[in-house]
């Protein structure tokens, strides 16, 4: 036997097993029910599936490992900021002199920082210094 | 992803997706592999183009194994779910059919084996046939009757091998595939199968021939 030739169904042998087993009743067969009920029954399992794609596009799974890390990072260095934020009321920040907002604005100090500086303002005299920054 | 339009009839489902230059083409054109991917996002109109091309073979190779139209349907509907629940596992640049398959007549035969079949010949069909005698029907009874044997006495495998080939059109490769045999087996049980019921022919053959 060659097995590089492909074998030919022998027309003979078809005709027998035919002739013996009889025809698969095909016409018997409601199709657009059965498509019907695997469609159903396969419409959950579909929408799973759907749902993940949305929760994870493909693109984004190389990403996750690199995701996790970057929000370990920043958790790590807020809560050494946080740190610096909570300095109890005797640090220099606390118990310097006020400034004035001029002096406030001008000066390189952080979002914080500034917020700090400014706490006891009064809001209409921060309005008029925003108002003369224009 | 293009977006997939569908027409349900009691036909071929018609499916069209919209190309990129914004023209219709039917999904029709979307081979198994292309509508693969597609399932695996979940998209239910390309797992439903699937169960249309696939289940008339299905069900007549269900049929083949079990023998019963309701065990058959149930088998084909199984089998189909099952191929959802897998499709992870389906590897991208083989071919659909082979693979689904295997899953089908693993299904099959395992079914076939854990409960006694209800299995009951088809009648005959009626061969039309000018010179019906008596004579001659009784050797007709005979020879289904030898045939019927033969297959009766078939390793299970070998007769789906036979019938998968003879009847339903599969390649010795794919049914190595669906069986998880080896092509050069397969194609042993084959010609085994063939030898038996060509020996069972034989007599019927040759007295055609000399009548």
């Amino acid at each position: 036997m060659n097995h590089h030739e492909e074998l030919k169904p022998d027309p003979l042998i078809g005709a027998a097993l035919r002739w013996v087993e009889g025809e698969v009743p095909l016409e018997e067969v409601d199709w657009a029910e059965m498509r019907s009920n695997i469609r159903q029954r396969a419409s959950l399992p579909l929408a799973r599936r759907r749902a993940l794609q949305v929760a994870s596009p493909r693109w984004v799974k190389p990403l996750i490992p690199l995701a996790a890390a970057a929000g370990l990072a920043t958790v790590f260095w807020l809560g050494i900021g946080r740190e610096d934020s909570s300095l109890p009321a005797s640090t220099p920040v606390a118990v310097a002199t006020p400034v004035s907002i001029q002096e406030a604005l001008l000066s390189d100090v952080s979002d914080q920082e500034f917020r700090l500086l400014v706490a006891d303002r009064d809001a209409d005299e921060l309005l008029m210094i925003a108002a003369s920054q224009r | 992803m293009r977006a997939l339009a569908t027409e349900v009839g009691r036909g071929p489902a018609v499916l069209s997706v919209a190309s990129e230059d914004g023209r219709a083409a039917p999904v029709v054109e979307l081979d198994d592999t292309e509508l693969v991917e597609r399932v695996r996002a979940g998209d239910v109109e390309a797992y439903d183009l699937l169960v249309v091309r696939h289940m008339k073979r299905a069900y007549s190779v269900a049929y083949r194994l079990l023998g019963q139209r309701e065990d058959a349907e149930d088998l084909v509907q199984d089998a189909f779910l099952a191929a959802l629940e897998k499709i992870d596992t389906f590897k991208q640049g083989r071919s659909f059919a082979p693979w689904f398959y295997r899953i089908l007549v693993n299904r099959g035969l395992n079914s076939r084996k854990s409960r006694s079949l209800r299995r009951m010949d088809a009648l005959p069909p009626e061969i039309s046939d000018a010179s019906r005698s008596p004579l001659r029907d009784t050797e007709r009874a005979e020879l289904k009757e030898r045939l019927a044997e033969v297959l009766r006495t078939l390793p299970p495998r070998q007769k789906s091998i036979v019938e998968l080939f003879e009847l339903e059109g599969f390649s010795s490769l794919e049914i190595a595939e669906i069986l998880g045999l080896s092509d050069g087996t397969v194609r042993w049980h084959l010609h085994q199968a063939r030898a038996k019921l060509r020996e069972a022919l034989g007599p019927f053959v040759r007295s055609n021939r000399e009548a």
